[in-house]
């Protein structure tokens, strides 16, 4: 057998793999952009307890907790065009390409799990807090704005950074259905060049060094936003 | 005054959710109505058959015939798109793809599902795979309780399983394994992993030439399991277009085109016999 490891072709790998850090990037960008927005909606309706929309937020961040990445992005790949085209009489299976599809997954998946972050962040902060705002005339969106929210941030903060540590690493699944990813550009180097093991450790490296980022980055804020006390325990 | 706050921040989220099922991503139908296009599925990690170039782009025996067969029918337009070779199938369930090119050979569980072309555009006779100093495996029966890898969804699986309906009481251990590469499945049978697996003579070439450093680490063993041929599957209702592609590989084999390519990107020409 040639040598397993060579790194000539290591080397060789880096322009091929790199491109397509972007496409990760976007899924992850996009899913955690649009993920917060969807997050704080689906928290706005836990505390109002919107009738119809709250039995249904419910079920679907349980659903989406609960279930496997891949199941999810099988059953909006597959399951929500067939769901969707007869209803609006649109064609979205054929004409919304597989990567839009995967930002959709990743969007729905992001929106369950934040906003289970920052409904418990909230919360966590005690209603006494929310009591004494409007016994001293605050009104109860200034009362959240500008006594719950700021403590609700510190709490919300290290569970989100590890969040988007596992996006990062899920994002690696689009592969399966056709979008090129960092992963799975290296798979395909493995079956073209018939040498797979130095684009896997690239992206060993890829992977690792923006997890480090993430968590480095998120440590930072942390201390950032503690104002001098102890900060939150755990945050790296 | 509550109540009515409530049911307007229902109502904006409905319509956010709907408006983003519905916008976002809509692409321009095709300029020339005349042209219908047609979504071809294939794989991505079968060298020589589908895989990925230097550049990232799709290369392999399955586009080029298809590009030529394109070619040869001005009314339709062929767009490729790759996935996970067990979900090509599932995408042609799914309406996603028109066409579906994965080297398929036929066997009577596909075709109650699909509509096979007729034209086949390579042959497909696979052998037992064992490492090349096994001499106890010669046959099915030899691997009676030992391990085999297989994908999901191939006909290698399809023998398998229905060998293993007619010998329930010691059955062939199938290992499914999807999206694997070809440095796996070599070095899993090199180690013992697998004692076997299933696949074409040329495909056992291109492994011992890529690992083998001049040795034949792999070899065929016994008769063939299966001598057959590759078909392009389409959808059960896509007569029309399955005419129009069997007609066109009818005229590239008549004409030599098919062999050329074959020879061109496989390394021989598959096209009629082994």
């Amino acid at each position: 057998m040639d040598r397993l490891f060579d790194w000539g072709r290591f080397l060789d790998n880096i322009p091929k793999i790199a491109p397509y850090l972007s496409i990760t990037l976007s899924i992850v960008v996009f899913g955690t952009l649009f993920g917060v927005i969807l997050g704080i909606g689906i928290v706005l309706i836990n505390m109002k307890k919107l009738p119809v929309l709250y039995p249904i937020s419910k079920v679907y961040v349980s659903f989406m907790r609960g279930t496997p990445m891949l199941v999810q992005l099988m059953i909006v790949y597959y399951g929500i065009p067939a769901w969707i085209d007869p209803i609006f009489g649109t064609n979205i299976n054929r004409e919304w390409s597989a990567v839009t599809f995967a930002y959709i997954t990743f969007i729905l998946n992001q929106g369950a799990f934040l906003s289970a972050i920052f409904y418990g962040a909230i919360t966590a902060v005690p209603y006494g807090q929310t009591e004494a705002g409007l016994s001293v005339g605050l009104t109860g969106f200034q009362t959240f704005r500008r006594i719950v929210v700021p403590q609700m941030i510190r709490t919300a903060l290290p569970p989100f950074g590890s969040d988007l540590v596992g996006l990062f690493q899920n994002s690696s699944l689009v592969f399966l259905v056709g979008v090129t990813d960092i992963m799975g550009r290296a798979k395909t180097i493995g079956s073209a060049t018939k040498h797979v093991l130095e684009a896997y450790v690239f992206v060993v490296i890829v992977y690792i060094s923006i997890s480090l980022l993430i968590r480095l980055s998120f440590y930072w804020l942390n201390k950032k936003l503690s104002y001098g006390r102890g900060g939150v325990a755990g945050e790296f | 005054m509550k109540k009515i706050g409530k049911q307007l921040i229902a109502a904006v989220l409905i319509t956010a959710l709907a408006a983003t099922f519905t916008g976002c991503g809509r692409k321009e139908a095709l300029a020339n109505a005349d042209v219908e296009k047609i979504i071809v599925g294939t794989g991505n990690a079968y060298e020589p058959y589908c895989y990925l170039d230097d550049s990232g782009n799709l290369a392999g025996y399955e586009y080029e015939v298809l590009k030529v067969v394109d070619e040869l029918l001005p009314q339709y337009e062929f767009e490729f798109q790759t996935s996970d070779f067990a979900n090509v199938l599932i995408s042609l369930d799914a309406g996603k793809i028109d066409i579906a090119a994965h080297q398929y050979e036929y066997n009577e569980e596909r075709d109650e599902k699909y509509l096979f072309g007729e034209e086949a555009y390579t042959t497909y006779v696979t052998y037992l795979v064992v490492a090349g100093d096994r001499t106890d495996i010669t046959s099915l029966d030899d691997l009676q309780g030992l391990k085999v890898k297989s994908s999901s969804g191939s006909n290698a699986s399809y023998i398998l399983e229905n060998y293993n309906q007619e010998h329930a009481d010691n059955p062939i251990q199938i290992d499914y394994v999807n999206n694997s590469t070809d440095e796996e499945t070599v070095t899993g049978i090199l180690n013992g992993v697998w004692d076997a697996t299933i696949a074409t003579k040329r495909d056992v070439e291109k492994l011992n030439k890529g690992y083998g450093d001049g040795a034949d680490v792999l070899k065929t063993v016994g008769e063939a399991v299966q001598s057959s041929s590759t078909y392009f599957l389409f959808d059960k209702e896509n007569t029309t277009l399955k005419e129009a592609v069997d007609g066109a590989v009818k005229e590239l084999r008549e004409n030599g085109r098919l062999a050329e390519i074959s020879t061109q990107v496989i390394g021989g020409d598959y096209t009629e016999s082994e």
